[in-house]
């Protein structure tokens, strides 16, 4: 047990818990709602195996960022044993995770699958969730983000495999799980750990590239041209604007928010998932571009926006969450802890109008969806329909109404997570999910009042103008009396 | 004799800088060594070479009798470090941290522990993520040296203390260098603070070693001369070789000069001038060593 002990000592804490209750439910949500009899689903998903791999997976990646947090430190490394004794912890944590999920599985379905298998299954997820977030290489975390989706989108397929070569899933599970326990926890890539100060757990959780990585892409992408000198400041706040700006997406400006804009790259594999699982006799071409348009307007595996039919959540969702994560993750402000000259009257300044940008690039990214949405419907032959439109309208009214809120929020938690005592990203976290409720809750709220359409319209408008004078007052006020540095 | 570490023909670069050139350094116990130079001159790459952290590109490094990229748990439980950035567990308090790391080694003293936390006046209660910067160096320093090391690696240890800790810190080095006899290598641009416990200097220069000499050999090999002619005006340039540094107004002159000793008499009689020696302590000495000149 003493070995044990310097694990559990690092996984014993109330943010790992909150994270693992957090993942229980998403995992609990996620098979209960795959295994409900819908006939539209029922031919693409094994809710069993789903089970088996969701639940040790999302307890692995907990474990593995408890982990990769402690390897950041800079004490870790030269602990004695520490290796040997945090791995110990891990595959004991893993072993019995898998074997109460597959003892739950065993009590409470039927599955044709071998429950030894299942075990080797769920012990493969569990390791490779540890490193499902690589921080030393993007290519293994996009390796892994493409097989879990492949294994979730079509656990039927996988299931059957399973049950007609239990040998060869056995194999193959425990060789995945193998490496990703030799990856996690190999002298090279743990020495290699210190020097990526990402810390991946709440705590110090930085949403900032690791410095290595940041490093690199910097050579790579070294501008051909300066693209910042002091002579572009002035007392002009349009100026100070572009410097918050300059200092949300760095160097290279627009070229590197574009590019981090089209680096969307899950979403895209999603699509693909859909499009392999509904191609049918379409071709590629126009399997994916359906599915875009289902996946955006139509899509078979949302719940129905109440009784109405026709327009579904999932879009407005995604509008919901982009404004969210805009707001709280890197909105274009001037960095705190440096000092400008600039009063904080005109900090104030600076910060309002770069939440006015923002809200702006927002909305051209919502334009954007919801045109290529139609644009890639009217390919494939789809008669545009926007008996969609007020509702999409609506929601991104509110999601601009709530922004203000959001970015408030996010100064509130940076105060009170200055001195590191507090988890930044359990309130990310909480703040997205908040708003994203508050968005589709208010959304389905203002569709029942059937309040005539300019009446509304007006009404959301004079909401977005209060909304953005009380945040520009919040923020005088903030700014007259928060610690800056 | 074995060495505490060892290293040979120790080269790293990156991408097109070389942080370190054919370093050979052998270091024995028990003494405490004074790693020197300016910034970016390679003292934290070679210490982190020394631990482990980084591998050679050229070369070989040796700690404690094994390649340092080997150190395993053996070798491990008798090494403590300091790094420059402390990185800790923001959400552990002092004494959980204490308690964590402390779960790690065989032989924890927690006398020493508390006689620390008493002594640098650090409130064992307090979240790791609530201290200062000097507190954390405190901090970092109490969990390197409880488990009793043969090496202390210290990388600027006490650039965030006050000059009441920094010299507990330093009169506990020494008394760390007496109890455990304990090899101790101090990165520090702290020189007076390291003058007082220091008895070997190495001091790098752009990834190459440029000084590797007891701080007695030193202060034996540098020194400040006081000049006063009693015959007129002083030459307006000393063109001897041993002088490395030189001001001169008219009857007085002041020279930095190495390896002195055996000339003075000669230079005295040359110049009929009055020299009052004294030699170079660290801090007025560090030009020289990474410059091989200096004004006086």
């Amino acid at each position: 047990m003493l070995t044990l002990r310097p694990f559990f000592l690092l996984v014993g804490r109330p943010a790992v818990f909150t994270l693992g209750a957090l993942g229980l439910l998403f995992a609990g949500f996620t098979v209960t709602g795959l295994a409900s009899p819908d006939a539209r689903i029922a031919g693409y998903f094994d809710a069993v195996l789903v089970a088996a791999l969701l639940f040790p997976g999302l307890a692995g990646w907990l474990a593995g960022a408890v982990i990769q947090e402690f390897q950041h430190t800079s004490v870790a490394m030269l602990l004695p044993g520490v290796r040997s004794r945090i791995a110990s912890g891990f595959l004991f944590t893993g072993v019995v995770v898998t074997a109460v999920v597959v003892g739950s599985i065993a009590l409470k379905s039927t599955t044709s699958m071998n429950l030894a298998v299942l075990f080797a299954v769920g012990s493969g997820a569990f390791c490779l969730g540890g490193i499902f977030i690589d921080p030393l290489s993007t290519w293994i975390t996009g390796a892994n983000t493409v097989l879990a989706l492949l294994l979730v989108g079509r656990s039927q397929d996988v299931s059957e495999l399973v049950i007609a070569h239990p040998v060869l899933a056995t194999a193959l599970s425990l060789a995945v799980g193998a490496v990703s326990f030799f990856r996690l926890f190999a002298r090279s890539t743990f020495r290699r750990k210190p020097f990526v100060p990402t810390s991946p757990l709440p705590g110090r959780y930085s949403f900032e590239r690791s410095r290595q990585r940041e490093r690199r892409r910097t050579i790579r992408d070294r501008p051909k041209k300066i693209a910042w000198h002091a002579g572009y400041l002035g007392s002009d706040s349009r100026r100070w604007v572009r410097a918050a700006f300059h200092e949300a997406h760095g160097a290279h400006g627009w070229k590197a928010f574009s590019k981090g804009v089209s680096r969307a790259w899950g979403v895209g594999l999603l699509v693909l998932i859909y499009a392999w699982a509904d191609r049918g006799e379409m071709g590629l071409g126009e399997a994916l571009a359906r599915s875009i348009y289902d996946a955006l307007f139509r899509s078979p595996h949302e719940p129905q926006f109440g009784e109405k039919g026709g327009p579904f959540l999932m879009v407005l969702i995604f509008i919901a969450a982009v404004g969210a994560v805009k707001a709280l993750y890197r909105p274009i402000a001037l960095h705190a802890g440096l000092t400008y000259p600039l009063s904080r009257s005109g900090r104030a300044r600076v910060h309002f109008r770069g939440g006015l940008v923002d809200n702006a690039l927002f909305l051209l990214f919502a334009a954007f969806v919801y045109v290529a949405g139609h644009l890639t419907g009217w390919l494939v032959g789809i008669e545009p329909r926007f008996d969609f439109m007020p509702y999409y309208f609506r929601a991104l009214m509110l999601t601009l109404i709530l922004m203000p809120l959001a970015y408030r929020g996010r100064l509130a938690l940076l105060a009170a997570t200055r001195r590191g005592a507090e988890n930044t990203m359990l309130g990310v976290i909480f703040g997205v999910t908040a708003f994203v409720i508050a968005v589709i809750v208010l959304s389905v709220i203002s569709a029942g009042l059937l309040v005539p359409p300019l009446a509304e319209l007006t009404v959301l408008i004079a909401a977005l103008v209060v909304s953005q004078w009380i945040y520009r007052q919040s923020l005088t006020d903030y700014y007259r009396a928060a610690d800056l540095a | 004799m074995e060495f505490v570490f060892e290293t040979n023909g120790l080269t790293k670069r990156f991408d097109e800088v070389t942080a370190l050139d054919r370093v050979d350094l052998k270091i024995g116990r028990p003494s405490i060594v004074g790693l020197l130079g300016k910034n970016g001159s390679g003292k934290t790459t070679l210490i982190n070479h020394l631990m482990g952290l980084q591998l050679p590109g050229e070369g070989s490094v040796t700690t404690l009798g094994r390649p340092s990229a080997e150190l395993g748990h053996d070798e491990l439980i008798h090494i403590g470090y300091v790094p420059q950035e402390i990185r800790l567990l923001d959400w552990m308090t002092v004494e959980q941290h204490l308690h964590y790391v402390s779960c790690f080694y065989p032989k924890w003293d927690r006398e020493r522990e508390k006689r620390l936390l008493d002594e640098l006046e650090l409130e064992a209660s307090k979240p790791v993520g609530a201290l200062s910067t000097g507190n954390l160096q405190k901090l970092a320093v109490i969990l390197a040296v409880c488990h009793h090391p043969h090496l202390l690696v210290l990388d600027e240890p006490v650039s965030d203390l006050d000059p009441i800790v920094r010299e507990k810190l330093l009169a506990f080095l020494l008394e760390l260098l007496r109890e455990d006899e304990a090899t101790i290598l101090v990165s520090s641009h702290v020189l007076r603070d390291v003058e007082k416990v220091v008895d070997w200097v190495v001091c790098l220069d752009e990834g190459r070693v440029v000084t590797d000499s007891a701080l007695d050999e030193l202060k034996e090999r540098y020194s400040r001369w006081r000049v006063v002619s009693k015959n007129g005006d002083l030459p307006e340039i000393f063109s001897e070789p041993f002088v490395i540094g030189q001001e001169v107004s008219g009857r007085e002159a002041c020279l930095l000069v190495e390896n002195g000793a055996s000339q003075i008499d000669a230079f005295r009689s040359t110049y009929g001038a009055e020299i009052v020696e004294r030699p170079l302590n660290l801090e007025e000495m560090f030009p020289v060593l990474v410059q091989k000149k200096s004004s006086c």
